[in-house]
């Protein structure tokens, strides 16, 4: 064959000769639009009513009020600053030991099969029970952290962590973190894997460092993971709430009252649902934007990389 | 000599963090399980009491439906993981094969969906779900795991696919592989440990699932093991935490077994070149 | 062309492959999916509802008040097997939340067992049952000021079959060691005499009272009717206006003071939640406990395992010994089709020799003149529970019953408010400043 058609038989991938695959894939991606894509663009325009839930389901179109109305809620406005430090907070420190464990666990030492099953621990609680879990083991009377900080006269022995305004919001990233450990590890070992031992055992004879061979082997060789596994992760960690409205319900103070909670008080708990639909607009655009930029950025660097 | 020593105790120490951090809890919980309600109030924490007291677990076990809630989500969240995908498959490797811009606008907008907060859309969802009269049904709440669940795991699928090259599917069809060969000997093989991890993200997403099944469920014998032990619990912070630790525990075997299961799979170094954004 | 032919048959072959692939891959999933369907299917309509059944949904926990519960149910059961009741368990944090949908969706229950400022929404929003002439004949023996906290717009929406005061507990053997006697005056002490006591019994090892402070604003509230405080006016006619006087800043000055200048309460006190105040108590730490009754069926457990002696001193006293309703209570859905029989087994549950077991098993006061005899006569014996039920008939209705955003500011403005207050974070004008400006900014 010509050269010519060789590409042309190139460009004409596999899948595309295959006219199977996209008619038995389009019902089913028309089927998600459908069922994920519509309702959530219906709910916006909730946003721009001033509906409210009832028996009689009463609304009136007020415009742009409800999107003035909540840039001018200071308590939304502050949920936001904490929740973007909540979900980065969590997310970085739970890519950080997410990342730690893995590679202790891909040592291959005699901890690595304990560290792998309590790596993955967290995953078996529903997020209800781990609040449990850690509102007793915060306890400030009968939990052993407590105890324990008392035992070594460290500050905040005797109250509670969760009550106190200065360390609340500290203690519900910790254990917000502690949640997200297993996704985490389970991907950077996964990825891991996928740099072949050679590679690896080519880097001792080169007389790396751990620490270099971390920096200049592992993190890049991951790059693409880690930034989808942060995106995603930012995302899931601003919309969640079970957690910290299970274990400070948003107080003391404010001091834990993440955007996700204000928005489910706002529309189940006081009814406001035209209101909380233009909220959760904002914070859709919000992450929208920024993790575009993230994702722009790191693009761009993978490519001159 | 003197790294060696540093590294190894830094080391060391991150390894006792973890033991503590992670397991610290676990351990925790089982003493709970075997503490007599009176010394869980107690000032002075121990981890284990001086007599084990066994009751919660029979407490636990009376709790009524408790066996059957654990049933309920074992049946509903393998079920909802199944569907999944089955129907996650086809769709992620068309957004992963096909560059067209249509297409990537819209798996963008799936995604962009996602981050829209849930709560507003359960009301919406669940009139729809009452108008479908499949309120208070098991396959109900199915059909609302496979709604929330299938976006994300087209999103994941389509990186797992994309990790696979596609010149392999071409140097097969080249060899004169048939398409049902090109699926079954090339791209399942590789699929296979993404899917797994699909399946085990999906599965435990299923599970541990509280709201929806709290609103869709309102029989007894129909309910989830997250609502059942919800049930132990009192207003302000109170509840039945010994009978509670105790179902947790018995809650917390079958899982780990199943990652214990999971875990033996990606040992296997299947998942060479099966992760990538 | 080559390419275009190969094409055509591709299409062909297309539809043959479609069947193979289906054929291979698909099959054994598919199958085991619909075999599971089919047998979830199948068996959810055998548990098909009754035609008669009354869904009654309780998020009650307690052993004790479950047992109570079910016996009703049972006996209920047993002479109306027409129709039956189902018991539906809730939790108290979620049920909210299911019952929102579930009214939204028009799925509720018949029954449902909450508390009267939850339901003030649910009526807000014409959910409930007009109840004031189904409950009747269970007037007379409820309180006027429960009556009323449990009504919106003047009519019933909730029987209110039980309530909890707040009360101080006493450490018997405390106080017997450092040679104090414990009040009986039956008139109640007032808060002066209250803060002279927690001081006295303060020592360099142990302080007075342990007072779970982390989310202080049902307890302030409650106990500001001690003061006549009114907070709320003109709640008949629109939108009512809060206004902080001297009257509802009483109760929190005086705690305030007790913390920060008697320090005679523990300042672990500060953040802990009601809940977790019970553990110093019981371990010796103070000497006295200011709680929701409810601590009482923890003690009987602790008497009866360590020996530990306590009891309850006389209602606190401000102005009056007065204490905001804020009861539990019964409603019926407005869509139910069986009221009448929804409404004869609530009168039925409410029978002095069940509601009285509900009551001593969630440690709270119950509001018929018949189960409180009841219960007094099984309690005789222990001198806090006397007191307890002795103070039952102190329950007045508070303003705040009647706003329906008062929950709303409740949880937005006042408890963050008062836990910066407590914390000695704010001020007092602050206080009253981010109190009245928040009702007003209220949407």
């Amino acid at each position: 064959m010509s050269r010519s058609d060789h590409k042309r038989r190139r460009e004409k991938s596999f899948f595309v000769r295959e006219p199977l695959i996209a008619i038995m894939a389009a019902p089913l991606i028309l089927g998600v639009l459908i069922v994920s894509v519509i309702p959530t663009l219906l709910a916006s325009l909730i946003a721009f009513t001033d509906l409210e839930l009832g028996l009689n389901l009463r609304w009136n179109f007020v415009g742009l009020q409800n999107f003035f109305d909540a840039f001018t809620d200071s308590l939304f406005l502050s949920s936001f600053k904490i929740g973007s430090i909540w979900a980065l907070s969590v997310t970085i420190l739970s890519m950080v030991l997410g990342f730690a464990l893995a590679l202790l666990i891909e040592r291959r030492k005699w901890y690595s099969p304990v560290l792998k099953i309590l790596g993955v621990f967290p995953w078996a609680l529903s997020p209800v029970i781990v609040a449990i879990i850690w509102e007793i083991l915060l306890n400030p009377n009968s939990g052993p952290i407590n105890g324990w900080l008392r035992k070594f006269k460290l500050p905040g022995g005797n109250i509670n962590l969760l009550g106190d305004f200065n360390f609340a919001l500290p203690t519900v990233i910790v254990i917000g973190a502690w949640i997200g450990i297993p996704v985490m590890t389970v991907t950077f070992m996964a990825s891991l894997k996928t740099i072949s031992r050679e590679t690896i055992e080519a880097s001792f004879i080169d007389g790396a460092t751990s620490f270099q061979r971390m920096r200049f082997l592992l993190i890049p060789h991951m790059r693409p993971i880690i930034t989808a596994l942060f995106s995603l992760n930012i995302i899931w960690n601003f919309n969640s709430f079970g957690l910290v409205y299970v274990l400070t319900s948003g107080g003391p103070g404010g001091r834990t009252y993440v955007p996700a909670l204000f928005v489910y008080d706002e529309s189940f708990k006081y009814g406001h649902f035209g209101y909380a639909s233009a909220m959760g607009l904002i914070i859709t655009v919000a992450l929208v934007v920024v993790l575009g930029i993230y994702v722009f950025a790191r693009n761009r660097n993978e490519v001159e990389a | 000599m003197i790294k060696t020593v540093i590294s190894k105790i830094s080391i060391g120490a991150l390894v006792a963090f973890f033991f503590l951090f992670l397991g610290g809890p676990f351990v925790w919980l089982l003493g709970m399980s075997v503490k007599p309600p009176i010394d869980i109030l107690s000032y002075e924490p121990r981890i284990f009491p001086k007599k084990f007291y066994f009751q919660n677990y029979s407490d636990a076990l009376e709790k009524s439906g408790i066996i059957q809630a654990f049933f309920n989500s074992f049946v509903i969240a393998t079920i909802s993981t199944l569907i999944i995908l089955m129907l996650a498959v086809t769709p992620s490797y068309f957004f992963a094969r096909n560059k067209g811009i249509l297409t990537k606008s819209v798996s963008i907008w799936i995604l962009v969906s996602q981050i829209f907060p849930l709560s507003l859309l359960v009301i919406p969802i669940f009139l729809t779900m009452q108008r479908l009269n499949l309120i208070n049904t098991r396959p109900g709440l199915i059909l609302i795991y496979i709604i929330i669940n299938l976006p994300f795991a087209l999103w994941l699928l389509r990186g797992f696919v994309l990790s696979i090259p596609s010149e392999l599917e071409e140097a097969a069809q080249i060899d004169g592989a048939t398409f049902t060969q090109v699926i079954r000997k090339v791209i399942f093989p590789l699929l296979a440990p993404g899917l797994i991890v699909v399946a085990s993200f999906t599965f435990i997403n299923v599970w541990n699932e509280f709201f929806f099944a709290l609103v869709i469920l309102s029989d007894p014998e129909k309910s989830t093991l997250p609502l059942k032990l919800a049930q132990f619990l009192g207003a302000e912070g109170r509840g039945l935490f010994g009978a509670l630790a105790a179902a947790t525990t018995m809650a917390i075997i079958p899982s780990l077994a199943l990652f214990a299961l999971i875990q033996k799979r990606f040992s296997d170094n299947f998942l060479a070149g099966a992760v990538k954004g | 062309m080559t390419g275009n032919k190969q094409h055509e048959t591709g299409k062909v072959k297309t539809m043959k492959k479609l069947l193979q692939v289906l054929g291979k891959i698909r099959t054994p999933f598919v199958a085991a999916a619909s075999v599971l369907a089919l047998v979830l299917g199948v068996t959810a309509p055998l548990q098909a509802k009754a035609a008669n059944e009354i869904t009654f949904v309780s998020p009650a926990w307690i052993p004790g008040t479950v047992t109570a519960i079910k016996d009703a149910i049972t006996a209920w059961n047993k002479a109306n097997p027409n129709t039956p009741v189902k018991l539906i368990p809730g939790d108290w944090d979620s049920l909210g939340d299911q019952l929102t949908t579930q009214f939204a969706s028009k799925t509720a229950p018949d029954v449902i067992m909450f508390d009267s400022i939850s339901i003030r929404d649910y009526a807000k929003r014409g959910y409930l049952a007009d109840l004031t002439s189904l409950m009747r004949p269970l007037q007379s023996q409820i309180p006027v000021g429960e009556w009323k906290a449990s009504s919106y717009n003047g009519r019933l929406v909730g029987v209110p079959f039980l309530d909890q005061t707040y009360v101080v507990f006493a450490n018997v053997d405390m106080f017997k060691k450092a040679g104090v006697a414990i009040p009986t005056n039956p008139g109640g002490i007032t808060w002066d005499e209250f803060a002279a006591l927690a001081k006295k019994m303060t020592t360099p090892t142990s302080y007075g009272l342990t007072y779970g402070l982390l989310k202080p604003a049902s307890s302030f509230m409650i106990m500001s009717s001690n003061f006549g405080a009114q907070w709320f006016r003109g709640y008949t006619t629109g939108r009512a206006s809060l206004r902080v006087t001297q009257s509802e800043l009483e109760v929190p000055l005086r705690v305030y003071d007790m913390v920060y200048k008697d320090k005679s309460i523990d300042p672990a006190s500060l953040t802990i939640s009601a809940g977790a105040s019970l553990a110093p108590f019981l371990a010796g730490k103070t000497s006295m406990l200011l709680m929701g009754s409810y601590a009482a069926s923890d003690l009987d457990v602790a008497a009866k395992e360590k020996g530990f002696n306590w009891t309850v001193l006389p209602l606190l006293k401000g102005t009056s010994q007065g204490q905001g309703a804020n009861p539990q209570t019964f409603s019926i859905n407005a869509l139910s089709t069986k009221k009448k029989d929804a409404a004869r087994f609530i009168q039925f549950l409410m029978q002095g020799k069940y509601l009285s077991k509900i009551a001593l098993g969630d440690g709270l006061v119950p509001l018929t003149s018949d189960a409180l005899k009841a219960g007094i006569e099984a309690k005789k014996d222990s001198p806090g529970w006397s007191q307890i039920f002795a103070d039952g008939g102190n329950f007045t209705l508070a303003p705040f019953a009647f706003v329906p955003e008062f929950a709303q500011w409740k949880s937005t403005v006042l408890q963050p408010s008062l836990q910066q207050f407590i914390q000695n974070k704010i001020t007092k004008e602050e206080l009253v400043k981010r109190l009245e400006d928040g009702w007003k900014n209220l949407r």
